[in-house]
Order: C-alpha cells, then sequence, then structure tokens
C-alpha cells in the first residue's frame, strides 16, 4: 500500500524565509489533484500509459491570492490559494476527467469537497499572525504521481510534462525570455507572468486591456513597468520592441528581451 | 570568419549586402574576434545599416555584445539634414555614462577601517539599487525640471551639488543644448523626481581605488594623475526618467509606421527634421541633462563621504571627466574631404576627440579627451585618451563588454559567497541586491585589458592608466 495522490509541481519566486513551521520544501510544494489516499499502487502504475492527457499543451500560470489555513475546523495547514484565472475551468473538468477514469479503474475517492486550488506551504505554524500572503506569480508546468513518504516528503512515481508558458533564456546584456501562448492575449498574459517571476509586485500595476499585436502587448508590459518603477522602483526598466511572434504548431512564441 | 575582412589594424569590413546601405566596421583583434560569438551582434551591425541616411560605417566597438536593434559597443552617424534619428540607436538609459575624479592622496595610504567607513558613508548618501532615490527630500518639480534642461549640470552646481569647475571637465559642459520639457511626458517626470543623485541598478555603480599603472607618463602628468593615487569612478545614467523618454518615443515612433521598411522594430526611426524626430531630440536631451545632473549629485555624495571619513575638502576631489556613451550628438566630421554635419549615435560607445578639437577645454584641446572605460569590478577600468579617429566619428569603446549571460553568471555564483571571493581578491563590494554582484561578477565580462589594447591598435584611443577597483558599490 502507499499513499498517493495526483497533483501539479508548483514553481514561483517563492520568499527565502517563511515564518516558523514544518516547511515543504521547494520541490514538493504542488497543487493536488486528486488524492488517492492509501492503495495500492500497481493497478495504477499498470494503467499510466491510458492517462486521460489534458487537452492544454501549455503549463498553467496563477497567482496567490489568499492565504489559507487549513482545514478551517483544526487548521494545521498553511497554504496559498491558486488564482487560476481562465485556466480554473479548463483544470476543474481535467479533474473530473481524471476522477473518472481513477474510478473506472477501481479506486474509491472519498474526497468530494469542490476543488481549492491551492499550494500547501507549512504545517503546524508556530502562529498564523506571523503569516502574510506574498503575491506570487505561479507555474504549473508537471503533473507527477506523487506517494507521500511522510515528514513532508513526496516522491514523484511518474510524471506528465507541458511546455512551459515561458522560459528563461541566455541574452548577453540582458534578460530574455521565450514566451508563449495559444492567443495574443494568453501570450500577453504568459509574458506578463515571465516579468513577475522577476519582480512579483509588478503584476498589480499591468493594465487588463484586451491586445491584439505585439505592439500592442509591448506597449503594455511597459506601462506596467512604469507604473511600479515610479511607485516601488522595479529591476528592469523596459521591454524591447525586439522580434516578432512566430507560429508554431498550434502555439505563438515570442522571443522578449527586458532591458535592465 | 564571419566574413570579415581586415582593412587596418585591429579594423574589420563587413561587406554591404542587399538592404544595407553602408558597410559595417568591426574594431577588435584576431584573439576577441576569436573568443567571442560575434553571430548575433554583427547580425545587429548589419541590420544598423539598413538606417537612411546613415554615412560612412555602422560601427561595432571591441566591447560589442548583443543588444536590441543597435549592438551594444553600436556607432552610426547619419546626414543631419537628409538622416534619421533613432531612439534604439541612443538606448533606453539615455547619457548613461561615466565620470572619474582624484584624490591627491595614495590609496594604500588609508587604513582597512577607513576604507570600510568610507564604503558605508557612501552607502548612506548615495542611494542605490531597485527604485532607490530619495524618499524624503522635496521631489522634482516642472520648475526644477525646466532648471535642469536649460541649465544641464549647472543647475545642481548652482544648488551646492558641486563646484563651477567641474564644468570645465564634463564633455559639453554638462550640457546638451535643445531639450524642451514640453517633450517629457507626466510618466518620465514622476518616474525621475526622486531619482537624482541615485545609483540605480543593473550594472551601475560606484568604484574607489588606485591609479595602479601609468602607459603614459606625460600625458598622466598633464592630467594631473599619478601612481598610487586615489580614483573615483561613477557610472550611472538618466534613471527612470530617460528610460520612459526612449519607450514615450519607440511608441510614438512605431504608431506613425516609421519603422516599415527597416529589419527590426528596435531600430525605429524619424527623420530628424520630421516632428516626431525633433520630438525625440528634445526630450533625449532633457534626459541627457538629467544624466549630467545626477552624476554630478552622485559625485557630491561621495564628496560628502570623504569629507567625512578624511575631512578632505571637495576642492581636493578634482573632476577629471565626464563622458557621454548612450547619446545622439550633433557633429562636424569629414566625409570624403568635405565637412559635414552628422548626428552620430554612440550606443555603448563613447567619444574619443582628439587633439584640436575645438569643443574640448584647453588643456583638452592639446592632448586629445580623456576616454573612461570601465571593466569589471575585479581587474581593471582603464583611462585612454581620444585619437580623433575619422573612420569612427571619434569614437571608442565604453567598457569590457559582457562575456557572460545574467543567467549564465547567476547560476555559476549559485550556493556561492561572492561578496567573500572578491573581499578574497581584495576587492569589498557592497549592494542592495545579492542578485545584482552575482550578475556583475568579473567572470561576467571580457578581459577590459584585451578590448581597450584592441582599441589602441585600431588608433582610436591610447593607454593612458588602468585602475585597480578596491571599494565598489553596486545597485
Amino acid at each position: 500500500m502507499k499513499r498517493l495522490f495526483l497533483g501539479l509541481q508548483a514553481e514561483a519566486p517563492w520568499p527565502a524565509e517563511f515564518p516558523p513551521g514544518r516547511i515543504l520544501g521547494e520541490a514538493c510544494r504542488h497543487m493536488t489533484l486528486v488524492f488517492l489516499g492509501n492503495v495500492e499502487a500497481e493497478p495504477l502504475i499498470r494503467a499510466l500509459p491510458e492517462f486521460p492527457k489534458p487537452h492544454f499543451l501549455l503549463g498553467l500560470l496563477g497567482y496567490t491570492d489568499k492565504l489559507l489555513f487549513l482545514p478551517p475546523q483544526h487548521p494545521h495547514v498553511v497554504a496559498y490559494r491558486i488564482n487560476l484565472m481562465e485556466h480554473l475551468s479548463t483544470l476543474v473538468k481535467f479533474q473530473e476527467t481524471l476522477s473518472v477514469w481513477l474510478k473506472s479503474l477501481g479506486y474509491s475517492l472519498s474526497d468530494d469537497r469542490p476543488f481549492l486550488p491551492h499550494v500547501t506551504i507549512a504545517r503546524n505554524p508556530v502562529s498564523q499572525a506571523q503569516w502574510e500572503l506574498p503575491h506570487l506569480p505561479v507555474v504549473f508546468n508537471k503533473i507527477h504521481l506523487y506517494e507521500s513518504t511522510g515528514n513532508l516528503n513526496y516522491t514523484s512515481l511518474w510524471n506528465h510534462s507541458f511546455l512551459p508558458p515561458f522560459e528563461e533564456k541566455e541574452h548577453t546584456a540582458d534578460v530574455a525570455f521565450c514566451v508563449r501562448g495559444t492567443t495574443v492575449q494568453e501570450l500577453c498574459v504568459n509574458a506578463q507572468g515571465a516579468l513577475a517571476f522577476l519582480f512579483p509586485p509588478i503584476h498589480a500595476f499591468f493594465p487588463k486591456d484586451a491586445v491584439n499585436s505585439l505592439e500592442e502587448i509591448v506597449m503594455q508590459l511597459n506601462v506596467g513597468i512604469a507604473k511600479a518603477d515610479e511607485e516601488q522602483g522595479c529591476s528592469f526598466k523596459a521591454v524591447s520592441f525586439h522580434g516578432a511572434i512566430q507560429h508554431t504548431n498550434d502555439l505563438l512564441e515570442w522571443e522578449m528581451i527586458v532591458d535592465v | 570568419m564571419y566574413n570579415l575582412k581586415k582593412i587596418k589594424p585591429a579594423t574589420y569590413e563587413l561587406p554591404q549586402e542587399a538592404g544595407m546601405l553602408v558597410p559595417g566596421l568591426i574594431i577588435a583583434t584576431e584573439a576577441i574576434i576569436a573568443e567571442g560569438d560575434f553571430e548575433k551582434p554583427l547580425d545587429q551591425v548589419r541590420r544598423v545599416a539598413y538606417l537612411p541616411g546613415i554615412v560612412g560605417y555602422s560601427i561595432a566597438m571591441p566591447d560589442i555584445h548583443w543588444g536590441y536593434g543597435f549592438p551594444i559597443g553600436g556607432v552610426a552617424a547619419t546626414d543631419a539634414e537628409t538622416g534619421v534619428i533613432s531612439p534604439g540607436g541612443v538606448g533606453y538609459d539615455i547619457n548613461c555614462g561615466v565620470r572619474l575624479a582624484l584624490l591627491d592622496r595614495p590609496f594604500k595610504s588609508f587604513t582597512t577601517k577607513e576604507k570600510d567607513t568610507l564604503l558605508q558613508s557612501i552607502f548612506k548618501h548615495v542611494p542605490s539599487g531597485v527604485g532607490q532615490g530619495f524618499k524624503n527630500t522635496k521631489k522634482l518639480s516642472d520648475s526644477d525640471y525646466k532648471e535642469l534642461i536649460a541649465k544641464g549640470a549647472l543647475w545642481s552646481i548652482e544648488q551646492g551639488y558641486g563646484l563651477e569647475v567641474d564644468l570645465d571637465f564634463m564633455e559639453s559642459r554638462g550640457f546638451i543644448e535643445g531639450g524642451e520639457l514640453h517633450a517629457v511626458s507626466q510618466e518620465a517626470r514622476s518616474r525621475g523626481s526622486n531619482q537624482l543623485g541615485s545609483i540605480g541598478s543593473g550594472n551601475h555603480f560606484v568604484e574607489i581605488g588606485e591609479v595602479e599603472t601609468l602607459f603614459l607618463p606625460e600625458m598622466a602628468k598633464a592630467w594631473g594623475v599619478s601612481q598610487g593615487q586615489t580614483y573615483i569612478l561613477i557610472h550611472s545614467g538618466s534613471r527612470g526618467f530617460g528610460h520612459q523618454v526612449c519607450q514615450d518615443n519607440l511608441n510614438d515612433f512605431l504608431k506613425q509606421g516609421y519603422a516599415k521598411d527597416l529589419p527590426d522594430k528596435q531600430l525605429v526611426a524619424a527623420p530628424i527634421h520630421s516632428p516626431a524626430g525633433r520630438h525625440y531630440f528634445s526630450a533625449m536631451a532633457a534626459a541627457a541633462n538629467y544624466a549630467f545632473n545626477n552624476r554630478q549629485r552622485i559625485l557630491h555624495g561621495v564628496r560628502m563621504s570623504f569629507r567625512e571619513v578624511f575631512q578632505t575638502s571637495p576642492e581636493e576631489i578634482r573632476l577629471l571627466y565626464d563622458v557621454c556613451h548612450n547619446i545622439a550628438k550633433f557633429e562636424n566630421h569629414l566625409v570624403d574631404g568635405h565637412l559635414r554635419r552628422l548626428c552620430v549615435h554612440r550606443k555603448g560607445a563613447t567619444r574619443a576627440f582628439g587633439v584640436g578639437a575645438q569643443e574640448l577645454n584647453p588643456l583638452f584641446q592639446q592632448t586629445g579627451q580623456p576616454v573612461l572605460v570601465p571593466g569589471d569590478m575585479g581587474r581593471a577600468s582603464h583611462l585612454m585618451v581620444g585619437k580623433g579617429n575619422a573612420l569612427t566619428w571619434c569614437s571608442s569603446c565604453h567598457g569590457a563588454g559582457r562575456a557572460k549571460s545574467r543567467m549564465q553568471s547567476m547560476k555559476s555564483w549559485n550556493n556561492k559567497d561572492p561578496i567573500r571571493y572578491m573581499q578574497e581578491q581584495g576587492v569589498a563590494v557592497k549592494a542592495n541586491s545579492p542578485r545584482t554582484i552575482a550578475e556583475e561578477m568579473p567572470d561576467a565580462y571580457k578581459n577590459v585589458d584585451t578590448v581597450v589594447d584592441a582599441v589602441q591598435e585600431a588608433g582610436l584611443a591610447a593607454k593612458v592608466a588602468r585602475l585597480k577597483p578596491a571599494l565598489v558599490i553596486k545597485g
């Protein structure tokens, strides 16, 4: 018997330090999709080649938006709720698909609470009052079948990767990202996420207007950078108009160069 | 290699291809070309050659590296009547530049404790790092901006930040004519309102050390430079003010369709005499004057720190020179034997006027102008003298040039202590951000000694002195 669950690995510009408590290691931070509990692993492992792959190609970008102490009745877990924006409905559907598939394999899933997207950060906090919510971008680029091995350790038994919505690239003088999206609007949202990975507070400064071209994306990003720089300083100064949107398969890609 | 043809010592021609209006000119030695990755920067040199009205060559200095639009370390001159002006040819940090000041006391005479106190004091007087400015001082008003733009560095001197004699030792006396506040957006004014006198982040710094080696003792003597002397090197620009000016004008140029026939939108350029071109120049000049004032106030902060620690008077810290390395300037140059007015874009390149140049002060007219070449915070910086090289429109390199990306530097110093490493090399470093230190470590840069050797071999400037850093404040 193994204690298993399916979850999305969470990557973020995590704070260097947290208040006292049992802190989860960075590599173990995740968003649980389906919790199986103590079960026989073999049937699932045998069935993994038929895993119902999600239809989305790119990893998911979200933002922490609320500090949670769970469960509400006897809180001993500190977690960040994740605002998945337009990805939430997609993920809920995928979670339902997973549940149906797991039930078809003979697993009984007892947890019927509504899906609450969150990432656990710590257990047994010394004091709830010491905790604050950092507003962070979080990306989920891999689904794992995790085994909980105790003492806040999770071992990946299998994984399925997505193309990251953005990846930092080598650039001699400045900072560069390969940004991806299925639409121009999503390209803009993911570019915002890339910049928020460098400097999380910037997310609050981006305008919410729709964009239809690369020029509009760059201009919108620069409006956010200018506001952030004016109000609290920003570690980069501008996004350049370098490059063009490339169409590859079903995706749009853009090399974003950020002036530091 | 790279289809380059050697035409002179350390000087290569990049042949003109379809779309290029002029050939490229690369200043480099064989060793620099062999060691570096020049593919992308040379592509940018080719693209700059598409600019309407470009004259002579699209030029790259030996510290060239990949930028966006123009390469960093790029020079391009356009005809002042029929050519274009390109905000991307100046860069975001308008009038980013360097100033060198000297104190006639041997650096070695300072105790470790005094040096540490000095570093702390400068850190207190000169804000550095992301968004750091003066939190409790009055923000710049529009009337302040008007004065700053109308007077250049003189404005800060009138406010008590420095000495009037400082002006004689600045490129263009610390003032670019033609700036207009109405050409500057409210966003730019807001971004710059509390940042005057601050270093900023990235590769900007204040560096203190000793004059280690003299290469031209007579020249050094004429400039009051001596071996063992204490030097102060300041590298900063126009902060958020200049960045916003650049951004605003790039946006406007693009909206007006000026990128239509260019291979890279970041090269967008408008005719100099078009309303857009004139508007940009007015705003750029305003930002350039902001930068002169910024460096003037940083030097003032450094002078205050020296006074606190060593009781030196401000006059004892003598400004040798202040140079711009991100700027477009109108200059007269000989083209095919005829004097022609050009708009010289220097993006990551320094003006290097030689003997007799009219704009220089009487001392530098006799010697050529000082050319300041910061290296990295471990190895060295250099002081050179301009030779007035006609092929490059009297330009020279501006630094060592990066060898590694910021990402590579971060990775290579992950889980190590770069501050301790620098201490072991005899350099005390202080910064607001540990990431900045990791990104700016000496191994992230080319060896500045090889860069200045190339410049000297090509006849752009000659080495006067090598400067060895010991105290460094980074953003």
